[in-house]
């Protein structure tokens, strides 16, 4: 089975917070970007716009650093998620992410994408293709673990 | 009175406010830090003297977070240049009031925001429903693809090429020498960088740039807009970008006024081509047209408040009284404040009326009738207007409701907080409008309310603000008139010849009064104020 992911371009990406405002109302029913779980990181003298999201790489550090055995990879998706019951949040995955793509909320909850099940509404939101929710392989932007160098790619 | 686009209010919103009021002045240098519900007032002498550009990077140092919004002043506001901006990131300005120079008696160099909380709409799941419809609406209009790509700058060809630019302080409305060289798109090729947005916008009309030769090699910004590429273009009679660019930067960073200062140097240079003023005015400055060392040391001297420059900073429409001579008679201005240098609507009936009426004067935000000069069926008018309209931009057939239509519209897109481009206003009838407003209001706030309900809260605001006027100023009538160039023809072609009539512009202005339900002198009558329920307003109000 084909699986699907994220793939950043940050040469594309305006900054808008769409995918932001987007995920907060799907997850948490509210209009705001604290607890979205995409971060944009905003370099305005660099102007350089960078979207930070879970990434669901094959051999994930994440899980690697969790001493509680609470991040967890479906095998037949590729998807990595939290599972909320194991997590103590002590941000040890944080630490670990090369992607910087987990995220602490406001009230120190670690925060992760779970794509909403193959359904991501901010990349459908997403008016320049910054963020696009493809197929790992064949996808627009190569497999995931060159995600960090092409992320950089014009 | 001003606004702005950017990520400030949406984080000033996220922060747990809603409005700020800034009342009295510090004793020193002073800046605000509000973070999730607090505000705090914190030391600014380090920031004092510094520009914008440097006032970003070194209030994010000192609070230690790359994600704060800021709006700040530059050197011109802290010298109470009367056209001075307030500045958020790079570009983004409230213009055009002196905004900044009110910060600047204030000493108040900033405003630092930061929020992590959020807002609860009313039904987060028809909010995201009509957010996502609006986003397609917006993205799959005719005009998209373009102001994605240029922004505004795309204006410019088309203002120019009808003959309806202003051209060395409004001598000509018609610039060749633009042509093939001041271009929306040798700017996208050799000078563009990046393409940014505000928040929560899909247009994404904002742009960095970067000069990579010749004698501003190295220059970097982010804008402009039209209005920086025709002020600093045929206004002051320049040709290239590399002038417009260094200029944008120059303009950002001290926090000044794009359409005043633009207006003010295009003033000086024709006072020199007149002879009105020589190199002793000018401490020994060459004005003549597009010379550009010159134009960059007026903006120097404007925000550094020395010489001919710091006179016209802080002198502004009185300028014309210091230097005498009759200069005044070449300085185009609207209730005290310098008409816009690159805006030169004549031609078109409705956008004169309506820049002219709007509460600040000259402000084409507020007045720019775009749907005007499409030439658009009159059905189609007639189906958005809701009254007959004339086709022909020349004609003054339902130009008055036009204009109050168009009022009352954009003062809703301001008050909901909508960016215009998004809207109808610039042209594009596919575009966001009173309906989608109505959704947004009832998924939000679950208001029910009707596009006529919102137009007649345009109007309410509308009033409320020449109820302001009036007490504050006292000028009417008398400041509901385009400058005196309005009323010359235009010399030269396309559009040649073309001019406001003094007659017919009064009686377009009694039929404006009128269906406002004003007086022959532009006064709110007391049977319109009971109609709008601001008969009873607490004067501290109004």
């Amino acid at each position: 089975m084909s699986q699907k992911t994220f793939f950043i371009r940050a040469d594309s990406c305006t900054g808008c917070g769409m995918c932001q405002l987007a995920c907060s109302l799907v997850k948490v029913k509210e209009a705001g970007t604290g607890r979205s779980r995409i971060f944009i990181e905003r370099l305005v003298m660099d102007g350089l716009m960078v979207p930070h999201i879970c990434l669901n790489c094959k051999s994930p550090a994440c899980i690697k650093a969790c001493r509680r055995k609470a991040i967890v990879k479906d095998q037949a998706t590729g998807w990595v998620s939290i599972d909320r019951e194991r997590c103590n949040n002590c941000t040890l995955c944080v630490a670990a992410c090369p992607f910087g793509a987990v995220i602490v909320a406001p009230d120190n909850e670690v925060l992760m994408c779970d794509v909403c099940g193959g359904n991501p509404k901010c990349a459908e939101m997403c008016p320049t293709g910054a963020l696009r929710f493809a197929e790992r392989d064949r996808g627009v932007a190569g497999p995931a673990e060159k995600a960090a160098e092409n992320i950089f790619k014009g | 009175m001003s606004n702005s686009g950017g990520h400030w209010s949406a984080e000033l919103k996220f922060a747990g406010f809603q409005h700020l009021v800034i009342k009295g002045k510090a004793d020193r240098p002073t800046y605000l830090w509000i973070h999730d519900g607090e505000i705090e007032f914190r030391d600014a002498l380090f920031l004092w003297g510094k520009d914008t550009y440097e006032c970003e990077e070194l209030i994010k140092d000192d609070l230690g977070d790359q994600h704060i919004q800021i709006v700040k002043i530059g050197q011109a506001g802290e010298n109470l240049v009367r056209f001075a901006n307030i500045i958020h990131g790079l570009k983004r300005a409230a213009g055009r009031t002196g905004m900044g120079c009110i910060m600047g008696s204030k000493m108040l160099k900033a405003i630092a925001v930061r929020g992590r909380g959020s807002l609860k709409p009313h039904d987060p799941g028809k909010m995201l429903e009509t957010y996502s419809n609006h986003f397609r609406q917006i993205t799959s209009t005719k005009i998209y693809p373009v102001i994605s790509r240029y922004g505004t700058l795309t204006i410019f060809g088309i203002q120019n090429q009808s003959g309806m630019i202003s051209v060395k302080n409004n001598q000509f409305n018609y610039f060749a020498e633009a042509e093939g060289k001041l271009d929306d798109e040798i700017f996208e090729e050799q000078y563009k960088t990046k393409t940014l947005a505000c928040f929560a916008c899909p247009l994404r009309c904002s742009h960095r740039y970067r000069i990579d030769s010749g004698p501003y090699a190295g220059t970097w910004g982010e804008g402009p807009e039209y209005y920086m590429m025709a002020g600093f273009g045929p206004a002051v009679g320049n040709p290239d970008w590399d002038l417009v660019l260094a200029a944008n930067t120059l303009i950002n960073r001290y926090g000044l006024d794009v359409g005043s200062t633009s207006s003010y140097i295009s003033w000086l240079m024709e006072l020199w081509q007149r002879g009105i003023i020589n190199d002793k005015d000018t401490g020994g400055l060459n004005l003549d047209w597009g010379n550009k060392e010159s134009v960059l040391a007026l903006i120097h001297q404007m925000a550094r408040n020395e010489g001919l420059g710091g006179m016209i900073g802080q002198q502004a429409s009185r300028s014309a009284d210091v230097i005498g001579r009759g200069s005044g008679k070449y300085l185009y201005t609207q209730r005290g404040m310098i008409h816009e240098s690159p805006e030169n609507t004549r031609a078109s009936r409705a956008t004169s009326l309506a820049a002219s009426t709007a509460s600040r004067g000259s402000d084409h935000l507020k007045g720019r009738c775009a749907l005007e000069f499409f030439a658009m069926p009159p059905e189609v008018l007639q189906k958005i207007y809701g009254r007959p309209v004339a086709s022909d931009f020349r004609s003054w057939e339902g130009k008055a409701w036009m204009a109050v239509w168009t009022q009352h519209f954009t003062t809703m897109a301001d008050s909901l907080g909508y960016c215009k481009f998004a809207t109808i206003y610039p042209g594009s009838t596919h575009n966001l409008g009173y309906a989608q407003f109505c959704e947004t209001l009832k998924a939000v706030k679950g208001w029910d309310v009707t596009p006529d309900e919102l137009m007649e809260i345009g109007e309410r605001v509308w009033n409320l603000q020449r109820m302001f006027i009036r007490r504050e100023t006292g000028v009417m009538r008398a400041g509901d008139i385009p400058p005196s160039i309005y009323f010359q023809p235009q010399p030269l072609e396309p559009l040649q010849g073309e001019k406001l009539d003094r007659a017919e512009y009064d009686k377009a202005l009694d039929e404006y009064y009128e269906i406002r339900g004003w007086t022959k002198e532009g006064a709110p009558r007391p049977e319109t104020l009971v109609r709008l329920k601001l008969d009873a307003e607490p004067s501290h109000l109004i």
